[in-house]
């Protein structure tokens, strides 16, 4: 009995010891606390690179900054929790990747009403509880990529877009604005359009039966850099590596050494270190005054850019 | 009495048979549903899409003979974990491969050494599950629900959450390689599939297998380790999950944090569409892998067909009910009940 | 002799506590790793979270209890999340979307417990079943999710009354009910018995298929109850919300000491299981601990909580009881 008591005393404080050790910071008083919220840092390097980038730039400014991450595509009520804890927690800044853009809003209330500053990272959210909007304008960088496939194209053929997952508004954003542009003024035709889940085998497995059904068919369009090299070995198993050609989106190392090795013809490239430092800038600047809450606009383009063969060389060196 | 004796006489006659009843009622629904959407689908009936559901039913085939092994052992026996364990050796492998994060070229000894990593990795956690329950007397449940939660940790920290891109072409070659026209990763199915049907069959440990699933008290009265051969079972789901890591990462050429997930809830489908009784003691590695087959199937259809995604889940759901309903029907039937 | 006593007077404690007991000490030990964790707010807050999921392991326990699982509450939650907002956005009406909401985690209930004790399914098979089933409607139903809701019916997930959430009343409520229902009753005795030796709950006349049908359709209604909690506490119907749930659940229900194999099980340790699983995400914010740590500290967590409410129930049976 007595034994068994010191071991399991020895367990808890054991444990203790681990959290006490694995917390990431110490707390002081006069910079701010900044908690960087994304949905997932596993298999996503955009959202790692987002995370980073908005945690090392607060770092840079005088904060002590934290990642958290809700750990799942529709991991909704975790992050709402997490946002509810970070409120006890008193931080000052909440910089933000929401994972629906309604499920947050009562959220971000309660956490403005703490005097909390919130700026949105990649993904908007509704209502005016929170300070701005950073993110690359997914509409327009997908309409990019549907302008050099009707070059390319000369104005005709088929194509096929792997989508992201179902209900994500980034994804419906870039599959709108590839698929709502390249019709425009041309002959081409979207012969296939399914949901890859944002993950390389089920965007292999959509891509196998979409060619499948289809025999003929020009140009693939995926809609993130995560799925293209399902899409690839999907391509090289059918054996029409030659007649299709493919164009993926985010501009990530891999996605870029893949146009200069040949396998794919174009990426549109987003920034997620540019977006996660301008976040942080953006709220750091408001909450020690330097920037005037009025004066930021509720949308801030983080930009994006075409990367072709042409580029791709120096792309490489600024890819995430 | 009479209806027990019956039983015991037809199972007797099924352990002779090299497939079960329910083998033959599964290999039925895969022809009705082929023949449905070769019908409803012009480009369904063909070799190279026969092809195509025979890959992509792979991964999961590999995953479900061990599950098999699992769930005969009965007891609740269940393996939630699989899906993180593929993770968990898929991104451990490419770590072996690549210490630097630069891909390169890779020596025929790395390779080895990579793939026995992988696979070694696969068997410990199957050790931690296998003592956690045998031994430490956690409901499997609880034990392998807090292994995916763990080694999907440990497979982001090896990995810092970054995925590989671009495999060796060993490992491709596991993945998307052919023989004689059959994908490699079919062909490391069967083989599996055969190699664990045999030892089902043939040894005295998978008749000990059978025994512990039928009834574990009887078993452990009559001399048999019950304790030594869960461990080995849980031990070897854990290295066949291995074997599954390493043809997944080399059929998507890459190796990812999250690679697997969610893939245990198709591979118990599978299982359970193949006729295994998750109450233990029955059932066979052969229709599990058909159970795989036919859900790839379904698949394939869906996509073919254009069906929404959504519908996915659902069609699944529904054709699990169904397919126990009906075997358990068949089953009843036979008892003469 | 004395100590005799003594020993006894802890195990006894230890026995009534159950995982109460872990939750004091381990928030006594938080306390001191971070300042805001002794708080009013703070417990306010964990109080919110476990509601969802205490009113969750609540019906998970009848369902365990009996000797059965079920694998679909998470999915339930999802679609009947998806039917609230499809209703709520055709009609306006928040009364007659919570009964719709309500309605299909019923139905679906209703289905897993006549699978489970009418056609006699495993239950792991009938309810992964539904399982599928219910996530795949909720996402054919709506991709987006659907907001708009009053903010009257935003109260029910995050307004307070007497300082404290209103869904910890729900909780309560909830619990004090089922309570009463497993122990105070024949037909709780009846649950406990179909789970203790279906035999012998034959022998005795108990008709086991009905009492499988209610504690499964019991269990259906109340993943749709926290469902439309969890609705007002986002302001909007996800159609994924509940996904994955089914495990917290069942990890909560068992951290709580309710026996797997079945025939035993309470309700106020289920929901403190789900306090327990609450507080230790709540420290792992407020620490900030690295997200792939957690997960790693969550998995050894889990297998430590389990074995200490074992613990606890061998000393008592070695007590003699």
């Amino acid at each position: 009995m007595v034994k068994k008591g010191i071991l399991i005393v020895m367990m808890v404080l054991l444990f203790c010891g681990t959290l006490a050790a694995a917390a990431q910071e110490e707390k002081s008083s006069d910079v701010p606390e900044v908690a960087v919220v994304v949905k997932t840092l596993t298999g996503d390097v955009f959202q790692l690179k987002l995370a980073e980038s908005a945690r090392d730039r607060a770092i840079e400014l005088g904060a002590n900054a934290v990642i958290y991450q809700a750990g799942g595509q529709t991991a909704v009520q975790k992050m709402v929790s997490i946002i509810e804890d970070l409120i006890v927690k008193q931080v000052d800044i909440i910089l933000i990747s929401p994972l629906d853009a309604k499920a947050v809003v009562p959220a971000f209330k309660q956490a403005k009403e703490a005097g909390i500053t919130i700026v949105c990272m990649d993904n908007y959210a509704e209502g005016d509880d929170y300070l701005t909007f950073v993110s690359t304008d997914n509409y327009a960088a997908a309409a990019m990529a549907a302008d050099y496939a009707k070059e390319v194209l000369n104005g005709s053929g088929n194509v096929l877009v792997v989508e992201g997952a179902p209900g994500s508004a980034v994804g419906d954003d870039r599959k709108n604005g590839f698929k709502e542009n390249v019709v425009k003024g041309s002959s081409i035709e979207v012969v296939g359009s399914q949901s890859g889940y944002w993950a390389n085998d089920k965007a292999m497995e959509a891509t196998e039966n979409m060619l499948q059904a289809n025999p003929d068919v020009d140009l693939i369009f995926s809609c993130s850099d995560v799925m293209v090299g399902g899409i690839l070995e999907a391509v090289k198993l059918a054996g029409r590596e030659n007649e299709i050609k493919i164009i993926s989106f985010d501009g990530s190392r891999d996605g870029v050494q893949l146009i200069l090795d040949g396998k794919i013809i174009a990426d549109v490239a987003q920034f997620p270190t540019k977006v996660g430092a301008i976040a942080a800038e953006t709220a750091i600047g408001v909450w020690n005054g330097s920037l005037n809450a009025n004066d930021v606009p509720d949308f801030i383009d983080a930009g994006a850019e075409l990367v072709t063969a042409e580029n791709a060389e120096e792309m490489l060196k600024v890819a995430f | 009495m009479n209806d027990r004796a019956n039983d015991r006489t037809s199972s007797r006659l099924r352990q002779r048979l090299p497939f079960t009843l329910s083998d033959a009622g599964i290999l039925i629904w895969i022809a009705a549903i082929g023949l449905f959407l070769s019908l409803a689908s012009p480009q369904f009936f063909a070799k190279a899409n026969f092809v195509n559901i025979l890959s992509q039913s792979a991964v999961i085939g590999i995953l479900s003979v061990g599950m098999t092994l699992v769930i005969i052992s009965g007891n609740d026996g269940i393996d939630l974990s699989v899906g993180s364990i593929v993770g968990i050796s898929s991104v451990t492998m490419a770590l072996v491969l690549f210490p630097d994060d630069a891909a390169g070229i890779v020596g025929a000894a790395d390779l080895l050494l990579a793939a026995g990593i992988a696979l070694a990795v696969g068997a410990l956690c199957g050790v931690i599950n296998g003592i956690m329950i045998a031994y430490v007397g956690l409901p499997p449940f609880i034990a392998t629900l807090a292994m995916m939660t763990a080694a999907r940790g440990v497979a982001a920290f090896v990995s810092s959450g970054r995925p590989t891109y671009g495999l060796p072409p060993a490992i491709v070659f596991l993945g998307q390689g052919r023989l004689f026209g059959i994908p490699f990763p079919v062909v490391i199915m069967v083989m599996l599939a055969l190699a664990v049907f045999v030892v089902l069959r043939v040894t005295t440990f998978g008749m000990r297998i059978y025994a512990i699933g039928g009834n574990i008290r009887t078993a452990f009265l009559s001399g048999i380790q019950v304790k030594k051969i869960q461990l080995a079972i849980y031990t070897l789901n854990g290295l066949i999950a291995g074997i599954a890591a390493i043809v997944l990462s080399g059929r998507v050429n890459q190796a990812h944090p999250e690679a697997g997930m969610t893939y245990e809830m198709y591979t118990i489908g599978a299982v359970v569409i193949g006729g295994t009784s998750l109450m233990g003691g029955k059932g066979g590695v052969i229709g599990s892998v058909f159970g795989a087959i036919l859900m790839a199937e379904v698949q394939n259809g869906i996509n073919l067909l254009d069906i929404p995604v959504a519908f996915m889940r659902p069609i699944l759901g529904i054709l699990i009910i169904t397919a126990v309903v009906i075997d358990q029907w068949q089953k009843r039937r036979n008892s003469g009940d | 002799m004395h100590m005799n006593l003594q020993i006894t007077a802890v195990r006894k404690i230890s026995r009534m506590l159950g995982i109460w007991l872990w939750v004091i000490v381990f928030s006594l030990l938080f306390s001191l790793l971070s300042p805001y964790y002794l708080s009013f707010l703070n417990f306010v807050n964990i109080a919110k979270q476990t509601s969802i999921f205490g009113i969750m392991a609540i019906g998970m326990t009848l369902v365990i209890i009996t000797g059965g699982i079920d694998l679909s509450v998470g999915s339930i939650v999802s679609f009947s999340s998806a039917v609230f907002g499809v209703v709520w956005a055709s009609t306006q009406n928040t009364l007659l979307s919570i009964g719709a909401a309500l309605a299909v985690g019923l139905l679906f209930g209703l289905l897993n417990g006549y699978l489970v004790g009418y056609v006699k399914l495993p239950p792991f098979i009938a309810t992964f079943g539904t399982m599928g089933i219910c996530a795949g409607f909720a996402f054919a139903l709506t991709t987006d999710s659907i907001g708009g809701f009053t903010s009257r019916f935003e109260t029910l997930g995050n307004g307070t009354f007497l300082r404290l959430p209103v869904p910890l009343f729900v909780l309560i409520a909830v619990a004090l009910i089922m309570h009463y229902l497993l122990k105070h009753t024949v037909l709780g005795l009846r649950i406990y018995a179909v789970g203790g030796s279906e035999a012998a709950a034959v022998l005795s006349g108990v008709n086991q298929s009905r009492i499988k049908l209610l504690v499964y359709a019991v269990n259906g209604l109340l993943a749709s109850l926290a469902a439309v909690i969890i609705c007002a506490r986002i302001r909007s119907a996800y159609p994924g919300i509940g996904d994955g749930f089914e495990l917290t659940v069942i990890a909560s229900t068992v951290i709580g000491g309710t026996v797997m194999s079945g025939g035993y099980g309470k309700i106020a340790f289920a929901v403190g299981g789900a306090f327990f699983v609450a507080m230790i995400q709540n420290i792992f914010n407020l620490l900030g601990i690295y997200p792939f740590m957690q997960n790693i500290i969550l998995g050894v967590f889990i297998v430590a909580a389990v074995l200490a409410s074992k613990m606890q129930e061998k000393k008592s049976t070695a007590a003699g009881i």
